[in-house]
Order: C-alpha cells, then sequence, then structure tokens
C-alpha cells in the first residue's frame, strides 16, 4: 500500500510503501468506519492529510476503496452524517496520522515531521491548522531528493489479479513486474517516447530506466529483474514478499514457477534456480519505484 | 446437351456458393504464440487457408488431458476465428486443440493443426525463429 503525504502544491508529494504487515494494521483501524474517497476530500495547501492508495495487485477488505484518505477536511457539500459507518473522530483520524508519520522513516525530513505534527496537535486542541505557518516546498523538496534511502517494497504474490479473460492476454511480462495493469501488452519506453530499438540488454534496460525503473534503488522500489533472448525479445521477473520470484510469459497466465514447474525460491534467477528456456542471457536486477506507470 | 449443363450447372453453383462464403465470412489470424515481451508474430489466413484449417478443425475428438503449463519459449499457436461477429480464440499446442469459453474444450488434434500451422510459419519467414527454439 502506498501513502503519500499530501503537503506540497507544486512538486512532487513524499510517498512510500507499507509492509505487508504495516499495511494490515494501518486498515483494522477502519473496521465499522467511513474512509473518504478523493471526491469526498478537500485538497488544500499545506498539510492536508494523507492518500492511501492501491493500484496494484494488492488486496484490499470489503468496502475499502482502492484510494482514500486520512486527515485533511472534507469537501464542500458533504457531510459527515451522510454515511452507513461513522467517519473517523477527530482523535481516531489524528492516531491514524501520528501512525503513518512514524512509518516514513526518513523519506520525510525532520522539519516536515516537526511541521505536521505541530499541525496534528493544534488539530486536537481545535486550532485552526490552515492559519499555522506554511513549509518553504522548494527547499524542502530539494532536501527531500537528497533524503531517499532505498525501501524494498516487495508486494505479496496476487496472480487473481492478472489471470483472468478481461486482464491476461493485454498484459505481459513488463506489466506483471513493474506491477501495472495497462491492457496495453506494455514496452519498455514506449510511455517516456524512448522504446527500445534493440534486443539487448542495455538498450531494453535503458528504455525501462526511461520509464523509471533504475538500476539503483533509490526510495520505495520493488525488486525485477530482466534476461533477453538475444535479437529476439526479453522478459522480466518481480520477486515477492513470499521471498520467490513471479512472472508473466506473454499473454499467459502469471505464475510463481519456471520452464520446468519448479517454484522460482532461490535469490538469483541462474538457470540452476529458474529454467529460463531462451532467455540465456542476464542483465541484472533492476529496482522500479511503488507507483510506476507503463504503456 | 442443354439438360446436362443445367444439371451440372445446379450441383456446382451451390457449392462454388457455399466455399466462396465460408471463406468470405470466416476469417482467422495466426500468432506463433512464442513471445514475453513483445508481441508475438501472426499473419492473416488467405481465403484458401481459412478453409483448409477450419476444415481441420471440424469434427476433432474431445481430450481429457489437462493443457500443459506453457512456459517461456514456444507455445504452439493462437487462432483468432471470427465469423459475422463472433470471435473465437483457439490454442493449438502439443497436439491439443482448446477452444476458451466457459466451459473450455480441449480437443485432440488429429488432424495435424500444429504441423499444417507450423509449415505455414515457416513459409511466413519465421523458420529461424523456430529453429533457434530447437524445432525444424
Amino acid at each position: 500500500m502506498k501513502i503519500t503525504l499530501n503537503v506540497f502544491s507544486g512538486r512532487e508529494n513524499p510517498s512510500w510503501e507499507l509492509s505487508e504487515k504495516d499495511a494490515k494494521s494501518f486498515l483494522e483501524r477502519f473496521a465499522k468506519k467511513t474512509v473518504l474517497s478523493a471526491s469526498e476530500h478537500q485538497a488544500q495547501l499545506g498539510y492536508s492529510g494523507f492518500t492511501a492508495e492501491t493500484f496494484t495487485d494488492e488486496r484490499l477488505p470489503d468496502g475499502i476503496p482502492s484510494s482514500f484518505f486520512i486527515g485533511g477536511k472534507l469537501a464542500p457539500g458533504i457531510s459527515e452524517h451522510g454515511h452507513i459507518n461513522p467517519l473517523l473522530s477527530e482523535t481516531e483520524s489524528v492516531n491514524a496520522e501520528e501512525w503513518l508519520l512514524s512509518k516514513a522513516g526518513k523519506i520525510v525530513p525532520d522539519e516536515i515531521l516537526n511541521y505536521i505534527s505541530g499541525e496534528l496537535k493544534a488539530k486536537l486542541k481545535g486550532i485552526d491548522y490552515e492559519t499555522t505557518e506554511k513549509i518553504t516546498e522548494d527547499l524542502e523538496f530539494k532536501k527531500l531528493v537528497h533524503a531517499s534511502p532505498c525501501i524494498i517494497a516487495n508486494t505479496p504474490y496476487n496472480p487473481g489479479f492478472w489471470n483472468t479473460p478481461a486482464t491476461q492476454p493485454h498484459n505481459n511480462c513488463y506489466n506483471y513486474s513493474m506491477n501495472y495493469r495497462s491492457n496495453t501488452f506494455a514496452q519498455p519506453g514506449r510511455k517516456t517516447g524512448h522504446m527500445y530499438t534493440s534486443l539487448d540488454c542495455n538498450n531494453v534496460g535503458n528504455a525501462a530506466s526511461s520509464d523509471g525503473c533504475k538500476p539503483i534503488c533509490t526510495g520505495s522500489s520493488k525488486l525485477v529483474a530482466l534476461v533477453i533472448w538475444p535479437g529476439n525479445d526479453y522478459h522480466w521477473y518481480r520477486r515477492h514478499s513470499q521471498g520467490f520470484w513471479g512472472h508473466k510469459p506473454g499473454g499467459t497466465a502469471a505464475r510463481n514457477i519456471d520452464n520446468i514447474g519448479r517454484l522460482i525460491n532461490g535469490t538469483t534467477l541462474t538457470p540452476a534456480n529458474c529454467n529460463r528456456g531462451p532467455y540465456t542471457v542476464f542483465c541484472g536486477y533492476r529496482y522500479s519505484p511503488t507507483g510506476m506507470q507503463v504503456s | 446437351m442443354r439438360a446436362i449443363f443445367t444439371i451440372s450447372a445446379l450441383l456446382i453453383i451451390p457449392f462454388l456458393y457455399c466455399t466462396v462464403k465460408t471463406s468470405t465470412a470466416l476469417k482467422i489470424r495466426i500468432e506463433l504464440d512464442v513471445f514475453s515481451g513483445r508481441p508475438n508474430p501472426g499473419w492473416v489466413l488467405e481465403n484458401a487457408e481459412v478453409d483448409t484449417i477450419n476444415h481441420m478443425l471440424q469434427n476433432l475428438p474431445p481430450c481429457k488431458t489437462p493443457v500443459p503449463t506453457d512456459g517461456l519459449g514456444y507455445r504452439g499457436f493462437i487462432l483468432y476465428r471470427e465469423e459475422e461477429g463472433k470471435k473465437e480464440t483457439i490454442h493449438v499446442y502439443n497436439n491439443m486443440v482448446s477452444l476458451e469459453g466457459n466451459p473450455s474444450k480441449i480437443l485432440i488434434d488429429q488432424n495435424h493443426v500444429e504441423q499444417a500451422l507450423f509449415n505455414m510459419a515457416k513459409q511466413k519467414g519465421y523458420s529461424k525463429l523456430l529453429e533457434e527454439l530447437g524445432l525444424k
């Protein structure tokens, strides 16, 4: 589950991935409660709560939308009494917000943490936090960029998301590994206008880098690997949180077994651990940022 | 003489009509199911080829063996069959013909559709690709 701290207006907001255990714990807070959807939440300058979202194959409990807000204000015209289950109380909301902040690690610099903590305390005391001091966005963003440690955020294996008649034929190994269902049989570099021009490690790897999949880990990322059938094709694998690898050969079903039916359970993808058929050239491991999109 | 001509025409014309109708109404696109990242190579069958392949797909006996797990590399052929708006996807692999649907049907490829498509793929210029997979 991806968490975004809504605090900037012109720059990218800081975001991070919750571990499977933390995501479960987070969602338990909302049993028999209503969370705000995008249309019910009011965007504003400065701190305006957190967005929790999943647009991948992660499972969510019934009644929880794939994107929702914690903290912030209700949009104009939205009543807090118009839901079957009640909204979070002020205290419950602040507790959830403080808990999310505690899971941000070093992604959110201390200056921003202090600012948000002040806003939350003011909220509990009933002070209108719109009037409190706002951060200097550009300065803080620059600090943020330099403070993006590597966080491996591999997600659980969920083949059911991919293996349906509406999804399976239209998404390939690149969609699966970058965990983004585009229904376009995605190609490395196509989204960013730098599609590969030959089928070798450098060319396909650079095209994927253009889309955001990098050879170096920064920020919240999932571990993926690229292999090549020289001159003919490429293939990608994705590491799952259970410790094995998953992949999706072309329009066929997503799976966690190799070409001879073995669970791809080794740390590496050498032929001893993983029969790769004609994809004989191993290009190396790469890091796909959480939230990366392909087309 | 005229009677013989008339009788011949009456026999031949419906046959020609049926043949032409089948060829023009039914379209089949073939994919050589072999790639993972790139789209599979493929081609559209000519009318005469449509008749041949369609005929070979008729009256196949059911198969009780499950379709083998397909992986990286050669996975047979995918036929996209379209007739008067009705679309059907057929997989031909490992001496089996499987028709997608609910429920799906698995048939024995006793008419050697896979071999016919394999020969066609070689004629279409995919010999080198198939040879790289150890298929000749």
